[in-house]
């Protein structure tokens, strides 16, 4: 249908109803919660964090002794993120890119995560900073790298810097999961099992 | 005579479906309370926040769609307008033969399944395949979603472990839930890396910005988005809201009203072809009417507010007890019963049944995140069916009712006697509309008290 004649049922619609249009102001203090935010921003995080059931690390020490634990052997990890963390490359086979016909080919994917948000405790994987967007969603374990000074403290700060500088962005706040069997709640579907965090 | 077309399904649901629907839905709606009272303790907050949201979606649609086709536009996406289902199904048909599409995948979009948009792809001898967990147990079925947030609600374990072996998604019977989500897991990401295209919904569009916001848990949309070249959004021209700003709202009311989460695991926001490697270098966008510019214009508008949220339903002591597919189209409960018969167009008498599935208990309009006031809009819906003299089989006389309902002291006078309904010999009843009405319920025995307070926390 013509852009027009579509956008004139719209408007004709709502001249003939003849509502009056609401004012729909509202301030910060009105849409965060504020329990969520008690402390520091990076205090909430981390606690908003965990109680989304991700896996929070402090130091790539203790990342690198949960990921031999786990019995890794090969990870990916993002261009963008590379340079970061040359430890991993001494102790695990870290491939570069995505094989698209064997996406369960790495155990693990570490990327650059653009922000954190205290308030969900959610990572801002923006494609500014990620190369391919594989490498988060397709291991069973993904590792978000995060700046402790990208930590913004709510919701709407997060939303005012979203798609300021990328075309497509995502939050994550916890492993991906579902409760489309009876209910019962099952982690690890499409995206990882475990969703951790480095703090850096 | 004939029954209602809703008795005649409420008296073949399985037992099974029964507990699973009322379970769930029950579990779903103390989880809302404690979400909301934990996140928002002062008293009052969440029911300004829910205010704000009826505002925001109250805004002028006609000047923000047109924001929004233009900020789309800029960041790179080819805006389409569809007047109705067919039209959208045919412009999503044409990019499929220029773009030359053979294999799609979908992520769970309501809008979608109104429009009736697999089978008819199918039938053009496209492969579309449904990626959330949900969405797939009942499309390899043929089945339609029983809840517009869990599809899948009213099915069992141990079928769709053999509803998986016997579609292949599964080498093997296996029912345990963690295996058929792993199952599903393995089976998926072979076609969304196959896949040509995919095509979503939107739960939001941000007009000022020009992007979508999807909301999934699984991940399906991030998966897809890494897999397909090609990206077709389409939705209701009513999800479109001013900006990024307003988002703030609903992303705060959204989960926990759906699922009693604080956030849904992944929220998407894309405006335009990625620039990631892996993700679509094309986008469309379809705003579509299908009669909702219709509603616009009615003393139905609400409905328009509705985030498809589900929580309603999940509050509704008639769903709890009937399931989603009672409702015989895409959206049940309360909100299916307002916007089902208007969404129905010529058809609307099929639908005029729904609106007497309701007990007026007012449940739905306390926890509607967008403070829709649905006992009012089922009452008119009940008032637009006698007025557009619909024929509903064996409809009850209710004169007598409305005699004594609309003579308080007469009423009052009557209530002591209530007690004596326990003495009556309903079973009794079998002929007649009365008999037949009596067929699909069983009546409560008196126990006295006011329902709203025994419902209260129910
Ligand atoms: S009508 Fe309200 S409660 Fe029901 S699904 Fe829509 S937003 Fe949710």
């Amino acid at each position: 249908m013509d852009r027009e004649k579509f956008l004139d049922r719209i408007s004709g619609a709502q001249k003939r109803a003849g509502r009056k249009i609401p004012s729909a102001e509202f301030s910060e203090e009105d849409v965060v919660s504020k329990p969520a935010i008690v402390g520091t921003p990076l205090e909430a995080f981390k606690r908003n964090f965990k109680a989304n059931r991700g896996t929070l690390f402090e130091s790539i020490d203790d990342l690198i002794k949960f990921l031999r634990a786990q019995g890794y052997k090969r990870g990916v990890i993002d261009a963008k993120a590379g340079a970061e963390l040359p430890e991993l490359a001494e102790e695990f086979e870290m491939l570069k890119s995505f094989d698209r016909a064997n996406p369960d080919e790495a155990q693990f994917g570490v990327s650059r995560a653009s922000m954190g948000i205290a308030e969900s405790g959610a990572l801002v994987l923006k494609d500014c900073d990620t190369a391919d967007r594989l490498t988060s969603i397709a291991p069973w374990m993904h590792i978000a790298l995060l700046d402790k000074t990208d930590i913004v403290q709510t919701i709407p700060e997060a939303l005012a810097k979203t798609l300021t500088d990328t075309p497509y962005a995502i939050y994550v706040c916890s492993p991906s999961k579902t409760a489309d069997v009876e209910g019962i709640l099952i982690e690890g579907v499409h995206g990882p099992g475990i969703q951790a965090c480095l703090l850096i | 005579m004939a029954t209602q077309p809703i008795d005649d399904f409420c008296a073949k649901i399985k037992p099974s479906t029964k507990s699973a629907v009322g379970s769930a839905s029950k579990e779903t709606t103390a989880a809302r309370k404690r979400i909301f009272e934990a996140a928002y303790p002062e008293a009052g907050k969440t029911d300004a926040l829910r205010g704000i949201a009826n505002a925001i979606k109250g805004q002028d649609l006609a000047a923000n769609v047109r924001r929004a086709a233009e900020s789309l536009e800029r960041n790179g996406v080819k805006v389409l307008f569809a007047a109705d289902a067919m039209e959208a199904k045919e412009q999503i048909a044409e990019i499929f033969k220029a773009e030359g599409v053979k294999n799609a995948v979908k992520v769970k979009s309501m809008t979608t399944e109104e429009i009736g948009l697999n089978s008819f792809l199918q039938s053009l001898g496209t492969d579309i395949v449904e990626t959330d967990l949900g969405e797939l147990i009942i499309q390899i079925e043929g089945e339609g979603p029983s809840h517009i947030v869990k599809p899948a609600m009213h099915r069992k374990r141990d079928d769709i472990a053999a509803s998986f072996e016997r579609h292949h998604v599964a080498d093997s019977y296996d029912d345990n839930p963690q295996h058929i989500t792993l199952n599903a897991r393995k089976y998926l990401r072979k076609k969304f890396l196959a896949a040509d295209a995919v095509i979503t919904g939107a739960n939001y569009v941000l007009a000022k910005e020009g992007a979508i916001a999807l909301i999934t848990n699984e991940g399906n949309a991030r998966f897809s988005m890494a897999g397909a070249k090609i990206h077709i959004a389409i939705a209701g021209f009513e999800k479109v809201i001013p900006s990024a700003k307003e988002l703030a709202v609903f992303l705060n009311l959204l989960a926990r009203s759906a699922t009693g989460q604080h956030s849904t695991v992944y929220t998407d926001f894309v405006s335009g072809p990625g620039s990631a490697k892996n993700s679509p270098q094309k986008m469309y966008f379809i705003f579509l009417d299908n009669g909702r510019s219709d509603i616009l214009g009615s003393e139905f508008a609400e409905i328009l507010k509705c985030m498809r949220c589900g929580a309603c339903m999940n509050r509704c002591p008639v769903f709890r007890l009937i399931s989603g597919h009672a409702y015989r189209a895409t959206y049940p409960g309360p909100l299916g019963i307002v916007l089902s018969p208007l969404l129905a167009g010529e058809r609307f008498c099929e639908y005029a049944d729904l609106p007497k599935a309701c007990t007026l208990c007012g449940a739905c309009a306390e926890v509607c995140p967008a403070k829709i006031p649905l006992p009012d809009l089922v009452l008119k819906m009940r008032d637009l069916a006698k007025t557009k003299h619909c024929k509903v089989p064996n409809d009850i006389n209710f004169a007598p009712f409305s005699f004594l309902a609309t003579r308080p002291k007469l009423w009052r006078a009557l209530v002591p006697l209530n007690r004596l309904a326990n003495f009556l010999p309903l079973g009794a009843v079998k002929f007649g509309p009365l008999g037949r009405w009596l067929k699909t319920r069983t009546l409560p025995s008196f126990r006295g008290g006011l329902f709203r307070k025994w419902f209260k926390n129910g």
